[in-house]
């Protein structure tokens, strides 16, 4: 059975585009121009993953709004934000308010359907029942590659998949340095460098919440950044 | 100010005026003053029966002997009690032993002495001899003689020039009459009951007091009086007094003031002057008016005065302070010497009666009054007989000058306030617009970015209107400002959703492709569409790290480690060029944002690696001055034009080549700037000085704690 996939933005260009290629990737594809539509339609059924625009016709945080309204009626519904408006404070608020992923319209599409498959992979992962996951430990660190998550000295940090892909680029190869180039090739996404400065910087506060003396990640002037091992 | 403070001088300038002004008045007061006491002058001349004529013979008259008795006010009571005499001690003539008539003794052997005062009231003389006597003797009761006792003894030469003598003398205390001696060759052998000639005689502890009253038709020209002590029928009767009383020649003159010269002067007198008439012997013969309501002919008391009573009391109430400090109000209340005891102030009269007018003022003992004074001689037969004195207050001129100064100062207080009122104005006119200037000033930061807007006045007048339309101008600006600074971002946002739609439609157009000429040109549009991406990317790359700076924690590092650690980086980046890193000194410890700092230094390497001709090495500078880090990154290569070099780092402004492959808006530097703006540092360029290259300069404040 295919997964169905729900897309609420209100290009329509964009929006068929969008749909056409997920079809074509075997998707069942309901596109929506506006959250009212959107609403009435998830009353009935919910997708299996929702893509919204953060702006919806005159409604200037549309998204947000449905984005919380879908996150009340199911907690594991996955929500990827497709939107042009990608600053720094977007982006946080759309993660804050639940979404898994937040997604620039500049990115091509294969990008975007590769966060697709993989934030589909994880919550199949989580549904599924568990077999040995894959998974590797690295000091107070353990990483699960099945379900992306993170622990850090057995509890869990809760991070978004490009920032567990960060934290996975550089654990692997603890003592070298990854550019942020690198570190946007592994996290499958591409921004500027400072996008990849907030991420890390948000990945260290993160681990810092579950442990303040976390200090594993160092920043290498002019080159980027790497992961060195409590000993 | 310089201006308003010529109007200074106003006051000054009309004080002096008014000054002069009372100078003319008081001569002019003088001058008619001398016209008074010549017209009276005039209407006394050649009346010889106006002057004592024994009195006009004599050089020089004396003390005690010749007689001008001064008006009394009020009658006497003839009772012994000589407290109803207006006692003024310098007209009290004292007689003792060296007043003796036909006789020598010596102080011891004479026992009596006396002292007397004469006054006029109506047509009687009164007198009174206080005696001191040892012993006094009265006329027994059946003495015939009446002078066989102390008697008082009174000589005169009567109107037909003869000599006529009383005696007083009394049985006890009490009332008294006069008796007249008879002349020799009179038939009358006795002493004749003289009844006209009344008294009192009243004995006290140290002697007697005699007080008499004499009809003035009794006494002539020429008059002397005496007292006789006799101490017993065996002992010498001593006799002292002003003259002998049994030779007309002796006698002193007596001076009653001719009734006619009160008459003319009364005639002739006016109310504003006092007048007096005096003789050769500078005796006042006769006074009229009173000095103290002479106030001369500008009295203004006499004209009549509407007054506005509100004016008036206003005008009191501002010349209050003025009067208590400076003016005096002239005032009736000064105090006067009668003329006869006047002292320095005679020199006119002198002069008068040497044959020439004259006249002198003087201010009063007490300040409170100045006195015109104007004499002229009277002549009988070209000899001077005595002399008018007219004499004035200046209290009218003074009133005059009290009012020209009032008027000065209220006008000059009038020009003060006004002037000071548009002082007033014009300085807080020009304080507002200095206040506007000063937050019109404020609005805009040195790069010319409108950083708060400007508070409307509410003021309803001009500068309250120049106020608003400045703020509505400088927010219609700063919005202007402020969508040219957000045009790229936005510009960015919008562009990013036709991208989008661009680029999907070509990636689905990628499955459909077919032919090899359509897959080229798929290739080709999505070249394009990454080149557009990029751009778009780096235009909202500055509106992203605004926003970024404004979120990011601020942490302590060291600079030093940063410059170094990045500069192994750029060695790699860019094989092609060397780079020589000095790092004068460890550790430069910044506060700030490393990631933006590193960012910032990639920004000016890349900037310099694009500029710098191919072998020439970048040099990268990081010294400590004092409390500021200095970063300096040089390229040679080609110059900066000579005022670009702070333009440079303004969005969308590129020096670049316009065939330069890569897309580049003019980011870079404006990005670079944000982030020393942040830093509170300051970011500059220029040309080195041989012209080879370009060095920019990056000043960071460093933190204080290591």
């Amino acid at each position: 059975m295919s997964k169905r996939i729900a897309i609420v933005e209100d290009d329509e260009g964009i929006r068929e585009n969008y749909a056409e290629a997920l079809r074509q990737q075997g998707f069942s594809v309901q596109t929506y121009a506006c959250k009212d539509s959107a609403m009435s339609a998830f009353e009935l059924a919910l997708p299996h993953l929702a893509i919204l625009d953060i702006g919806l016709h005159d409604q200037f945080d549309g998204g947000f709004e449905l984005c919380q309204w879908l996150r009340n009626k199911s907690k594991v519904l996955p929500i990827i934000f497709l939107t042009a408006r990608d600053s720094d404070a977007d982006q946080i608020s759309g993660l804050r308010l639940g979404a898994n992923d937040f997604v620039s319209k500049t990115m091509s599409f294969d990008n975007l359907s590769a966060r697709i498959h993989a934030t589909l992979n994880y919550l199949s992962r989580l549904t599924q029942p568990q077999q040995a996951d894959q998974e590797f430990a690295r000091g107070d660190l353990s990483v699960n590659l099945d379900r992306l998550t993170l622990h850090w000295q057995d509890q869990l940090v809760k991070t978004t998949i490009t920032e567990f892909w960060m934290v996975h680029a550089l654990a692997k190869n603890p003592g070298h340095v990854k550019s942020k180039q690198q570190l946007m090739d592994d996290a499958k996404i591409v921004v500027d460098d400072n996008t990849v400065t907030a991420h890390i910087k948000r990945i260290r506060k993160k681990f810092m919440a579950v442990d303040p003396a976390f200090d594993c990640i160092d920043t290498v002037y002019g080159m980027g950044y790497r992961w060195h091992d409590v000993e | 100010m310089l201006v308003a403070s010529l109007l200074l001088a106003i006051p000054f300038i009309g004080y002096y005026y008014i000054w002069d002004m009372e100078t003319f008045l008081r001569k002019g007061q003088e001058q008619t003053l001398m016209g008074t006491a010549r017209a009276l002058a005039t209407a006394l001349h050649e009346r010889p029966n106006l002057f004592n004529q024994q009195a006009s013979f004599k050089k020089q008259l004396e003390t005690g002997k010749d007689f001008l008795p001064g008006k009394i006010a009020r009658p006497i009571r003839l009772d012994g009690d000589l407290s109803d005499w207006f006692y003024e001690t310098r007209r009290i003539n004292s007689y003792d032993y060296q007043h003796q008539i036909d006789s020598e003794y010596n102080a011891e052997q004479v026992t009596v002495s006396f002292s007397s005062q004469i006054g006029r009231y109506q047509d009687f003389v009164y007198a009174y001899f206080q005696v001191t006597d040892d012993q006094l003797m009265f006329r027994r009761k059946n003495q015939l003689s009446v002078t066989n006792n102390d008697y008082l003894e009174i000589a005169t030469l009567d109107q037909n020039q003869v000599l006529q003598r009383y005696v007083v003398s009394s049985y006890e205390n009490g009332w008294v009459n006069g008796y007249r001696l008879p002349a020799p060759g009179e038939n009358q052998r006795f002493p004749q009951p003289q009844s006209n000639i009344q008294g009192h005689w009243k004995a006290n502890d140290t002697g007697y007091v005699i007080e008499l009253r004499i009809p003035e038709k009794l006494l002539g020209e020429k008059v002397a009086f005496a007292i006789t002590d006799y101490d017993g029928q065996h002992l010498p009767k001593i006799t002292i007094g002003s003259a002998d009383t049994k030779s007309s020649e002796q006698l002193g003159t007596f001076t009653v003031p001719s009734p006619d010269i009160e008459r003319i002067i009364k005639g002739m007198g006016r109310s504003q002057s006092s007048i007096l008439v005096i003789d050769q012997h500078q005796r006042p013969l006769t006074q009229h008016g009173n000095i103290h309501t002479a106030r001369g002919v500008f009295d203004s008391s006499l004209y009549i005065r509407q007054e506005l009573s509100w004016l008036e009391t206003m005008k009191s109430w501002i010349m209050a302070p003025f009067y208590y400090f400076i003016l005096t109000k002239p005032s009736s209340d000064f105090t006067s010497e009668k003329f006869e005891f006047r002292e320095n102030k005679q020199a006119h009269v002198d002069q008068a009666l040497a044959g020439s007018p004259a006249s002198m003022w003087w201010t009063t003992k007490d300040n409170k009054a100045v006195i015109l004074s104007a004499a002229h001689p009277i002549y009988v037969d070209n000899q001077v007989k005595g002399a008018v004195i007219v004499e004035e207050t200046t209290h009218g001129i003074r009133d005059i000058r009290n009012s020209a100064i009032e008027g000065v100062v209220i006008t000059s207080l009038m020009i003060y306030i006004s002037v000071a009122a548009l002082l007033f104005y014009a300085l807080r006119i020009s304080l507002r617009i200095r206040r506007l200037r000063n937050a019109t000033e404020a609005v805009v930061d040195e790069q010319g970015r409108i950083i708060q807007p400007l508070s409307r006045l509410p003021a309803k007048d001009e500068i309250g209107d120049l106020s608003r339309s400045f703020a509505n101008i400088l927010s219609q600006l700063g919005q202007y400002n402020n969508y040219l600074q957000t045009m790229s971002s936005r510009l960015s946002h919008e562009l990013k959703t036709p991208v989008a739609l661009v680029r999907s439609s070509l990636e689905n157009l990628n499955h459909h492709a077919t032919s090899d000429t359509q897959q080229r040109y798929l290739t080709r549009a999505h070249q394009g569409i990454e080149r557009l991406n990029t751009m778009l990317q780096t235009m909202s790359e500055a509106t992203q790290l605004e926003q970024a700076l404004q979120s990011c924690e601020l942490i302590t590092f060291d600079l030093a480690k940063l410059v170094q650690g990045c500069s192994y980086g750029y060695q790699q980046i860019y094989p092609n060029h060397a780079f020589t890193v000095n790092i004068h000194e460890q550790p430069v410890n910044i506060t700030g944002s490393d990631d933006h700092l590193a960012q910032l230094l990639d920004k000016l390497v890349s900037n310099a690696v694009d500029f710098s001709a191919a072998n020439e090495p970048i040099v990268i500078d990081l010294e400590l001055d004092k409390r500021i880090a200095r970063i300096r990154v040089t390229n040679f290569g080609s110059s900066l034009p000579e005022d670009m070099s702070q333009n440079i780092f303004d969005a969308m402004v590129s020096l670049r080549g316009v065939n330069n492959d890569t897309s580049h808006l003019g980011i870079g530097l404006y990005i670079s700037r944000l982030i020393v703006d942040h830093h509170r540092g300051s970011i500059n360029a220029h040309n080195l000085e041989d012209g080879s290259g370009v060095c920019f300069v990056v000043e960071l404040p460093v933190t204080n704690s290591p």
